[in-house]
């Protein structure tokens, strides 16, 4: 399985997003080697700060009958795999548990929302009902970080209560993983607006 | 527990071994108890000073006092919590006192005015309403209902009952406040005017405490307060069981949570028998 490559895909809804101003994170679901659903963020567009890609790549497959066949199967993400630029929140990280996830592979940590390890294990966390699923980062990571870096230099006038960054610069030297500088988590800080 | 512990040959050693236990870093370890602990005897003070739990290995000693042999005793695993158990602690090791405060909440509670508690009770009579009409429908009981505040006057502060429909929708993530944030966010599209964050400062009722997914919408959502009626010791992501999402070190808001007294739960039996969830439903 080459998750570089469908790890590129979602960089391109990442690329999407960032076009559309709204926060540069992006998504495929894959099933039997292929993509089933794309999605990035929609938060500022649908005034909804939940819109995170995921869920809106996971509302188009439940609304899709060749996709879900049967409504009523309690895990319809079972033998799906997720490929996203950011480690999913805490948020997204216990839907995806709630549907049955098979996998997930993502770009860079998120140091304050992240819920498969970096605030929160969700992904494995105790749980009465749901089975958990392996996550794991790093795939992409540079591209990843780039891409929220150059969101974040501009100034987000799309979101509630912007803060000046005219004096940013974009910097591209990217420190290794597990030894996150406090600048680097500064970058990747936030899913949404 | 057990833990590694040295004794001082004389008081005068007490500050370099102190000292040692600083620049190792040991003494970041084992903070619920005390460094030392001396016990006195007819003739002498025998001292013995803390280093770290048993299952972590011990740098070298300085050079001047390379032949003490560290040994390892059992000492309290937790700090005390009330009086007696700080006695029975300390007779093994000098141990930390760390009583549970009283939940701040619930002493501001008894402060509310009647108008406030007339409001809440209010609130939770609405609540209850939705949820009930959910279960008759054929729905999980479980609603989520967005007051308005009394005498708010600001026109876009929408109000909005919300209940589970993830049996209806065949959706299983379709939970009460999902669909309520989708639904203060579509009616917010129609007016432009608004870039708030769509629930800021906005109290939040809800029957059921909220699972991890809808605790942390919550928090992207920026609500004010919640209040909950039912705890989900299991699934819950608002501190009723083991996870609770606003006290997490670096999430970047957090909402203030008033939990239902179990006393008044008493009087509202009937209506709670509504309300009943196995409890490894995420709500």
């Amino acid at each position: 399985m080459d998750h570089n490559l469908w790890i590129g895909k979602a960089l391109e809804m990442a690329e999407e997003a960032f076009e559309a101003r709204e926060v540069p994170v992006g998504c495929v679901f894959v099933r039997d080697n292929r993509i089933i659903a794309s999605a990035r963020n929609r938060t500022i567009e649908l005034k909804n700060a939940t819109r995170h890609a995921e869920l809106e790549a996971i509302d188009a497959i439940l609304a899709d009958r060749q996709l879900t066949p049967d409504p009523s199967a309690q895990y319809p993400l079972a033998n799906t795999t997720l490929y996203v630029t950011v480690e999913p929140c805490i948020m997204c990280a216990s839907a995806l548990r709630q549907l049955g996830i098979s996998e997930v592979y993502y770009g860079c940590d998120n140091d304050r929302f992240g819920g498969c390890g970096s605030v929160l294990g969700v992904n494995s966390i105790a749980h009465p009902a749901h089975p958990p699923y392996n996550a794991a980062s790093g795939h992409e990571r540079d591209a990843a970080i780039m891409v929220l870096r150059r969101f974040y230099l501009t100034e987000n006038s799309n979101a509630p209560a912007p803060r000046s960054k005219a004096n940013r610069v974009l910097r591209t030297e990217i420190p290794p993983a597990k030894k996150v500088s406090k600048d680097d988590r500064d970058e990747t800080r936030t899913r949404e607006p | 527990m057990d833990a590694w512990v040295i004794d001082a040959p004389e008081i005068k050693d007490i500050n370099p071994l102190l000292d040692w236990t600083r620049k190792t870093g040991l003494d970041r370890e084992l903070r619920h108890l005390k460094r030392i602990r001396r016990l006195q005897t007819s003739s002498e003070t025998q001292i013995t000073i803390l280093l770290c739990a048993s299952n972590t290995p011990i740098p070298p000693l300085p050079p001047n006092y390379s032949e003490l042999a560290p040994y390892t005793l059992a000492v309290p695993a937790r700090a005390a919590l009330n009086m007696p158990h700080l006695a029975l602690k300390n007779a093994v090791w000098p141990t930390v006192y760390a009583p549970l405060r009283p939940d701040p909440d619930e002493v501001r509670a008894l402060e509310w005015d009647e108008a406030r508690r007339t409001w809440v009770l209010e609130c939770v009579r609405e609540l209850v309403d939705g949820a009930r009409r959910a279960r008759v429908s054929g729905e999980l009981p479980i609603a989520a209902f967005l007051p308005q505040m009394p005498g708010d006057t600001n026109a876009d502060a929408v109000k909005a009952l919300t209940h589970d429909t993830r049996t209806s929708e065949s959706h299983p993530l379709r939970h009460a406040v999902i669909n309520l944030v989708r639904l203060v966010g579509s009616l917010q599209s129609q007016s432009t005017a608004s870039a708030e964050y769509f629930l800021t400062g906005r109290s939040l009722f809800l029957t059921h405490e909220p699972c991890i997914m809808c605790s942390m919408a919550l928090v992207h959502s920026r609500v004010k307060e919640v209040y909950i009626l039912i705890p989900m010791r299991r699934t819950g992501g608002a501190g009723g069981g083991e996870v609770n999402i606003v006290a997490l070190p670096n999430v970047n808001h957090r909402y203030r949570i008033w939990r239902w007294h179990p006393r008044e739960r008493v009087e509202r039996e009937l209506e709670l028998g509504i309300l009943a969830l196995p409890d490894n439903v995420d709500s």
